[in-house]
């Protein structure tokens, strides 16, 4: 994990919901910071407590630096930046560079179409996501890009979505809508000549005429813009395929969340991207068969006692002698399901265990302890 | 009251952040409905890995599966929606074919925004007729909100024709107060502050639909008395050597931890609810629990039907 914090320059964050990627994302941008790069950590959403410990009060758009002097962390070197990604926002960027004048820029993002693509496809984030991604990886202002996706339920979707946009504006769809040479003027009469003319008659009854009308009109201030499109889609898939990206899976242990795990090891595989490790983050670790509280704590729970009712020593050891009891059962299932999960490794990647800390992980120093297991492994009784 | 609003429901939309048990919720009140005697239909929307296959045994397709007397299961794709709609609203088979076999109509069909949606809506309204009671167990979150929004998208895109009026039909149906929608939540910070925000949006992005009903699953009962609790912490303070002890003393505190999350999480969730707040136990501690998704499934059914009798 050392040296994956310090030598790349993209790291993705992928996994299940509720595993605590984001912080972990937060997790190594803090420890990338600590070793003296500069790192931005890219989230979607999280909860506000972690954006607010991290500085960031404004769900803007804006990459916002970090104060770390205040943690009482030993001098920190690097920089650590973040930025909370807001869907419309980065699309009406997007837009706004692509366009080439303003007239362009207005008509499109004056379009019904238009918004109506923002209400879908921007609201999906994978797909934004990327966008962004590619902006910031591209701008070289930063040694390292900590990339925090938002959890899918198809976790292709997250892979697959350079690819979104492009299918939208299908330049066999955009051909078909534009085959003569248009006016904006009588636009639909002229492609009513066109062969397909049945077809399109057809879906103008499906989805009124005015759509179609407003989709023309979409894909002749679109058209310029295509490339663009395409160009950013390969460049992205480029940037998750250099050699100083890795992907980072990110789980916790139980069945649900490993089963996206197995997913996303064999579709990363498939597409010849960078895995180096697997993150199993939230692990309860109970290393002793049933130890006896009588033995190990009746002395100094006697010696607590002073104001409180008798026995509640003796119940309070018989609680812990049950909950420990669940702790180790949960603590051996969780073993073995890894076990498991270490079947699917190839020699190459390492598995990491972090154990679950107490409370929500909302602050530098929760997340400095979250980095500490995360760098030192041998804390945590398992080899990485 | 509340489970009451969930029983009577004819189409009830379950959603929830990810892995809060989304599928179990819907799973176990289809089988409890069913229980009671109403015909029900338990959907998912176009999942290529369709969650309901673990716990039935059996991968649901486009057409009902039935499971039991009362119950069956379904995984409505949008390709078949499509067709079944189109075959609806254009009633020329001929016609529909060839729709369905030009590539670049497909396409435009697939990429237009929000018209998968519209599609797999309709199917949904459309099998209310033959149904008591349709639980559809929706994506996550984020997706969820973006599928129940985009009938008024459609109507705003198209101002006329069949797919404005279907949208039309659909408002109507979300409108009702048989129409609920379900938002599993979990004792954990990050899962209440997703269930909440979901429901603001919801509300303000669609606000045809219904308030949801928030279900708070795997919450822990409090069970440590005041003083366990003051000699639990002077333990913590004491820093005590040998790691047995250390283990010993963390495992009550995981305890603990669940049960003051529980507590936090109820009292924030039965703010935002009318009746009272319907919740779960947890199974075993820490989400450990190995009865298998059946077994999880009949527990939580029958906390449904007991609750429902009270």
């Amino acid at each position: 994990m050392k040296d994956l914090i310090k030598e790349k320059k993209l790291l993705i964050c992928v996994g299940a919901g509720g595993v605590g990627k984001t912080s972990l994302s937060a997790t190594i941008g803090l420890q990338a910071a600590i070793m003296g790069r500069k790192v931005l950590v890219l989230t979607i959403d999280p909860a506000k407590r972690l954006a607010n410990s991290l500085g960031l009060n404004e769900f803007g758009n804006e990459e916002t630096k970090i104060d770390l002097s205040a943690t009482g962390l030993q001098e920190v070197e690097g920089e650590l930046w973040a930025m909370m990604l807001d869907g419309q926002k980065t699309f009406n960027e997007l837009i706004e560079n692509l366009a080439e004048d303003e007239e362009t820029r207005r008509r499109i993002l004056e379009n019904n179409i238009y918004q109506g693509i923002t209400d879908t496809i921007v609201g999906n984030q994978e797909y934004m996501a990327t966008e962004k991604l590619y902006d910031v990886v591209s701008s070289g202002r930063y040694d390292l890009v900590v990339l925090d996706t938002p959890p899918v339920k198809n976790a292709l979707d997250f892979l697959d979505s350079p690819g979104r946009m492009a299918r939208f504006v299908d330049k066999r769809v955009m051909k078909w809508f534009l085959t003569t040479k248009v006016k904006k003027k009588g636009l639909l009469n002229r492609l009513l000549n066109g062969t397909s003319s049945a077809l399109f008659r057809l879906l103008g009854y499906i989805f009124g005429q005015d759509f179609l009308e407003d989709i023309a009109v979409f894909f002749v201030n679109f058209r310029d813009l295509y490339e663009g499109f395409q160009e950013r889609h390969s460049a992205v898939e480029k940037i998750f395929r250099d050699p100083e990206t890795a992907f980072l899976i990110v789980c916790a242990p139980h069945d649900p969340a490993l089963e996206v795990a197995n997913f996303f090891l064999k579709e990363l595989k498939n597409r010849n991207m960078h895995t180096p490790a697997v993150i199993v983050n939230q692990c309860h670790i109970a290393d002793y068969d049933s130890p006896d509280p009588q033995e190990f704590l009746a002395e100094e729970a006697a010696n607590l006692m002073q104001d409180l009712d008798s026995y509640t020593d003796s119940t309070l050891l018989a609680r812990m002698k049950t909950a420990h009891k669940r702790l180790r059962n949960l603590s051996k299932a969780e073993d073995i399901l890894l076990k498991k999960l270490r079947t699917n490794l190839q020699p190459h990647q390492s598995l990491c265990r972090i154990p679950r800390f107490h409370g929500e992980v909302h602050d530098i120093h929760a997340l400095n302890k979250v980095g500490m297991a995360l760098l030192n492994q041998d804390n945590v009784g398992k080899k990485c | 009251m509340t489970i009451e609003t969930i029983f009577q429901s004819r189409l009830l939309f379950v959603s929830g952040k990810g892995g809060v048990g989304k599928t179990s919720f819907a799973s176990s009140l289809a089988l409890a409905s069913s229980d009671k005697g109403k015909k029900v239909l338990l959907v998912e929307i176009d999942n290529i890995h369709p969650s309901t296959t673990n716990i039935f045994g059996i991968k649901p397709e486009y057409n009902p599966t039935p499971i039991s007397k009362n119950l069956s299961i379904a995984n409505i794709t949008w390709k078949e929606a499509l067709k079944s709609w189109l075959t609806e609203t254009i009633k020329s088979r001929t016609i529909v074919q060839m729709i369905l076999g030009q590539p670049i109509a497909m396409i435009f069909l697939d990429a237009t925004p929000g018209a998968r949606e519209i599609v797999i809506l309709a199917k949904l309204v459309s099998l209310l007729e033959e149904w008591d009671q349709i639980i559809v167990d929706l994506p996550a979150s984020g997706h969820a909100l973006g599928i129940l929004r985009v009938p008024k998208t459609a109507q705003n895109l198209m101002k006329k024709g069949p797919i404005n009026e279907v949208s039309k039909k659909i408002l109507k149906i979300f409108s009702q107060d048989t129409t609920r929608v379900v938002l599993v939540s979990l004792p954990e910070e990050m899962v209440i502050n997703e269930t909440i925000e979901f429901a603001n949006k919801l509300h303000q992005q669609v606000p045809e639909v219904s308030k949801p009903i928030v279900v708070l699953n795997r919450m822990s009962i409090p069970t440590l008395s005041k003083d366990e609790n003051t000699l639990l912490d002077r333990l913590k303070e004491k820093e005590i050597a040998p790691p047995e002890a250390n283990e010993l003393i963390e495992a009550a505190t995981w305890e603990r931890d669940l049960e003051q999350a529980s507590q936090r999480a109820a009292e924030r969730l039965q703010a935002t609810q009318r009746g009272k707040l319907i919740s779960f136990q947890r199974l075993g501690i820490l989400g450990g629990y190995d009865g298998g998704p059946q077994k999880v499934i009949q527990q939580m059914k029958a906390a449904l039907l007991r609750m429902a009798v009270r």
